[in-house]
């Protein structure tokens, strides 16, 4: 059970990283750009996003800035910092390795 | 601009908080928005939203967790990190940690000194109501001066601002009937002293205002003499015990630690009833209103100031002097100061100045540090351009950094916290009974909490320097310029620490050199007499069993025996003893100018056996000395020093002109004494800056007391004293001898206090000096180190190894020179500072200046030369190849 939770932490620190790489955002738009992009295959609480987000704060990868959004209310803006590109990268290249072990052992399986 | 925001937010809660739901907020509204274009109503839209996003609180309080725990994560991460960098370094943490112990160490030690001496208040209840009160003398300056039992008396009575109002003497009693006979130390107070003092005896009671009265003789025991001569006998209250041969009811038993006087080791108290008492032929003492010897203590009323308390006693003050011109024109007011303040009062100053001094001594030492750290960062500093390049924010290098710092700092506090303990030990007995209360210095929960907040302070001052500076470290400039390194010297913070190095460090060394050219003046100053080969002693004759005459009587065989001992040389008495606790000063009055009782001259007295004067190596200049002959049935005469002389008949010859002293033996009146001889000026304490007038009386002719006992001897004093013990028991086995000490030790009391201050202060001039050669050395190590490859350059282009020397001394000797000059300037303030403590010199003495320049210059020009030397001695080809 605590295996699953890491690998879900994981993935989702991933997705708001990658998320974030293309243009900063307030956790509502990072929210349904991840059901965009896994076409709503990922069933993620959105809630849940905050505190991955708020960790990311912490850790540095990401930054924030309160701003206006489209409709000119107040809103938390996240936006990825320059240790937090290399860690995308890193995270990416991670992954990618991880998922080309996986597939070929369940090739040869 | 977005981490000052940031660092606004970090830290109140109440704001994040607000934050955190407004974002929350904000999610919803926006879900609850595309829940209604897609056709909710707004109920179910409201609901939608609120369960797809999840529990709202929960969520919030998985957010602050994540805040919580990445900040003591971080703060964990960089104390690891910190400690594996120092441990990496071993012989620079090393350096650092006991550099900052002994800075540390040092003013931990001297702070203990001054919370115990100045800032701990009396051990009584609310000691701040306690002031002290005398009268105020009006004759020339206005001075402090004490009170007469018939003016302590009127105050007492008369006053409205203190619950309480007492005054005593110290006394010294003979205890006989418990084992041998025993000296006491005591004090004779008026009645209300312990409830003056808000303490409860802890067996019996305190004294009753009946007790004052003449023929009362009562006593209570401190807790120590009643455990130690009395058993801790449960049944002492009401007991009879004898003391000075007469019968001495005990009424009370003081608490264990109880001490009054504070400083005075008392082992009773008793009452001023033997004050009150006619002395055979005389007055009572406490009828005497000339007779000034009190000081008085005084417990102000609940809410009564210093300032209405002033007033009040002036009032009565004032009063006194109309009523009775003849003693108080001269002391029209009174004077009232915190008691605490007069006790210590002139301890202040000298342990400020240590304190002052220690504290400069720990700058150094953080110079030297931040030197140290500056040298290590810039070795670093690649490392630190990188990560700041990969995107480490700024703020967490800063951190990082200070973390280092506090860690070495808490480490060096540690260690000197320690060091402060056995420095304690230490120093404490050289101190002895000079500060009062110094005995009580110990390492408590204040003197902790001050290391502990120096610590944090130093580290703060050393690694802010280096911290700041590294952070704005530039990758591209600094990849791109090799020699950066070698420019260190000409950085101004590292130049600027260095000069400051020079500068308090001779600002200590002058500060030092004036104490002990003081010191050296003050033992070399003339006593006026031989202090060497001679042994004093004390003893008292009871009146009930000694008649005057029968005192001089006994006085006389005694002299005889002792003069007899084997290596005696000669035998003399005298009251006041020099270099004794003793004094008394006495008007009189000059036959050839008459003056009021008011304003009449007043000068030091004594009494002395004729032997005295040859005793203790006063000369006789002019006239004689005393003989058998002058006694009670020849005419009155006295001896006078060159010092009265000079002060009352300036220009004149002094022998044979006759005065009239206020000091007169039991049942006789003032009469004229006819001055027969002038001897050398001795002092009677060792820190007045010249001996003072005084006049001698003729034991025989002024009996008040057996006076004190000096023996001359061949052999080293302090061996006689068992002789000297027999011969007394010889003559009456009930009278003790107590206080036997050898001059040169009274003189050693005496000279303790300066000695004491200016040893310490030698000492942290010392480290000062130590501290400042390793800073500049280190600094100048490593800016050759830096400019290798600039000197290997220059050597093969043909530069000589004296040119090359000479080059890197140059950049060392301008720094010296800032360091020296601002170093005088403010060793000259310093100075002035200071006089208040040197025995006699000028602060500005040019030699002891001079002499310190030189030192502290020398020490300079060798740390700097030493490094500088390798370079010169350099291979130009290997330092050429050296990176």
């Amino acid at each position: 059970m605590g295996k699953a939770i890491d690998l879900l932490q994981g993935t989702l620190d991933l997705l708001i990283l990658k998320t974030l790489a293309l243009e900063p955002m307030h956790g509502w738009g990072i929210s349904q750009r991840i059901q965009q992009i896994s076409r709503d295959s990922l069933q993620v609480q959105q809630g849940s996003l905050y505190p991955a987000l708020h960790r990311l704060e912490q850790q540095g990868w990401i930054e924030s800035e309160w701003g206006a959004s489209e409709n000119n209310r107040k809103a938390k803006y996240y936006r990825l910092t320059e240790a937090g590109r290399q860690q995308l990268e890193v995270e990416t290249a991670k992954w990618e390795r991880l998922s080309v072990a996986v597939t070929q052992i369940l090739q040869t399986a | 601009m977005n981490h000052l925001r940031r660092f606004g937010t970090l830290f109140r809660k109440e704001e994040r908080d607000r934050q955190l739901s407004d974002e929350l907020a904000f999610h919803l509204e926006k879900q609850v928005e595309q829940n209604l274009a897609a056709g909710m109503s707004a109920e179910e839209a409201r609901r939608a939203a609120l369960r797809a996003f999840g529990g709202v609180e929960q969520i919030k309080e998985e957010c602050r967790d994540t805040w919580g725990a990445r900040f003591i994560d971080a703060l964990l991460q960089d104390v690891r990190f910190g400690l594996r960098m120092l441990a990496k370094n071993p012989g620079f943490t090393a350096v650092a940690v006991i550099t900052l112990a002994l800075g540390i160490g040092a003013n931990t030690a001297i702070f203990s000194v001054v919370n115990a001496v100045l800032l701990k208040p009396l051990p009584y209840a609310e000691p701040d109501r306690l002031m002290a009160v005398g009268s105020m003398r009006f004759r020339g300056v206005p001075s402090p001066d004490t009170l007469s039992y018939p003016d302590f008396f009127d105050y007492r009575a008369r006053n409205h601002v203190f619950e309480h109002l007492v005054t005593g003497r110290g006394t010294s009693l003979t205890l006989t009937g418990y084992g041998p006979p025993r000296q006491l130390h005591g004090n004779m107070t008026t009645w209300d002293l312990f409830p003056a003092l808000g303490i409860a005896p802890v067996l019996g009671r305190g004294f009753l205002p009946s007790e004052e009265a003449a023929g009362a003789r009562v006593a209570v025991l401190s807790h120590a003499l009643w455990q130690s001569q009395f058993g801790g006998d449960p049944g002492i209250v009401g007991r009879t015990i004898t003391l000075d041969r007469r019968a001495y009811t005990v009424v009370g038993v003081a608490p264990p630690g109880f001490a009054f006087p504070v400083n005075e080791p008392c082992q009773l108290w008793t009452t001023i009833a033997p004050d009150h008492e006619a002395v055979p032929g005389d007055r009572p003492v406490a009828e005497e209103r000339g007779a000034h010897m009190l000081t008085a203590l005084g417990r102000l009323k609940p809410g009564v100031s210093i300032e209405q308390a002033r007033a009040d006693l002036n009032v009565i003050a004032a009063a006194l002097a109309r009523q009775y011109p003849d003693t108080n024109t001269n002391t029209p007011q009174a004077w009232v100061r915190p008691e605490l303040a007069t006790l210590v009062g002139d301890s202040r100053t000298p342990l400020l100045i240590l304190l002052g001094a220690v504290g400069l001594v720990l700058l150094i030492a953080c110079a030297n540090i931040a030197n140290l750290l500056l040298a290590r960062a810039a070795k670093r500093e690649q490392e630190m351009a990188v990560r700041s390049a990969l995107g480490a924010k700024r703020g967490r290098v800063v951190r990082q950094l200070l973390t280092e710092s506090l860690l070495l700092a808490l480490m060096g506090g540690a260690a000197g916290t320690v060091l402060a303990k056995y420095a304690l030990g230490v120093v404490l007995p050289l101190g002895g009974d000079s500060i009062p209360r110094l005995a009580q210095a110990s390492l408590d929960g204040r003197v902790l909490g001050f290391s502990l907040l120096l610590a944090v302070l130093t580290s703060l001052v050393f690694g802010l320097t280096p911290a700041l500076h590294a952070s704005k470290a530039d990758l591209l400039s600094c990849l791109r310029d090799r020699s950066r390194s070698g420019a260190f010297l000409n950085n101004p913070v590292r130049g600027g620490l260095v000069i400051l190095q020079v500068t308090v460090g001779l600002v200590l060394v002058s500060a030092a050199g004036l104490l002990m050219a003081s010191l050296i003046r003050l033992e070399r100053s003339e006593l006026g007499f031989k202090p060497d080969h001679l042994l004093t002693f004390s003893f008292s004759l009871p009146d009930t069993h000694y008649s005057t005459a029968q005192q001089v009587a006994f006085y006389d065989q005694m002299l005889q025996r002792m003069g007899a001992l084997p290596g005696v040389q000669s035998v003399g008495g005298v009251w006041p003893l020099p270099l004794g606790d003793d004094n008394a000063v006495i008007t009189f009055d000059i036959e050839e100018r008459p003056a009021g009782p008011s304003n009449r001259p007043s000068a030091r007295m004594a009494f002395a056996t004729p032997d005295y004067f040859r005793t203790a190596g006063i000369p006789l200049l002019r006239g004689r000395y005393f003989t058998e002959r002058d006694d009670p049935k020849s005419p009155r005469v006295l001896i006078v020093n060159q010092a009265f002389a000079d002060q009352f008949f300036p220009g004149e010859d002094v022998i044979g002109k006759r005065i009239t002293p206020g000091a007169t033996a039991a049942a006789e009146k003032e009469t004229l004494h006819e001055i027969v001889g002038v001897v050398g000026s001795a002092k009677l304490f060792a820190l007045d800056p010249e001996p003072k007038p005084i006049y001698y009386f003729p034991y025989k002719q002024l009996p008040w007391q057996p006076p004190q006992v000096m023996l001359r001897t061949t052999v080293p004093p302090h061996t006689l004293e068992a002789s000297a013990r027999k011969r007394m028991a010889e003559l009456d086995p009930l009278v003790p001898v107590f206080d036997v000490r050898t001059m040169e030790d009274l003189l050693s009391v005496q000279v303790a206090a300066p000695r004491f201050l200016t040893l310490l202060l030698a000492c942290f001039a010392g480290f000062a000096l130590l501290l400042a050669m390793v800073g500049l050395y280190g600094v100048m190590a490593y800016s050759v180190a830096g400019r290798t490859s600039e000197i290997g350059v220059r050597m093969a282009l043909g530069a000589g190894r004296t040119a090359v020397l000479a080059m890197i001394l140059k950049q060392a000797l301008a720094l010296l020179a800032v360091g020296l000059g601002l170093g005088l300037a403010l060793s000259v303030l310093a100075g002035n500072l200071l006089q208040s403590v040197l025995f006699g010199g000028s602060a500005l003495d040019p030699a002891v200046m001079g002499l310190s320049v030189l030192l502290v210059a020398l020490t300079g020009l060798l740390a700097a030369y030493l490094p500088a030397r390798r370079a010169a001695a350099m291979d130009p080809m290997v330092a050429l190849r050296h990176e």
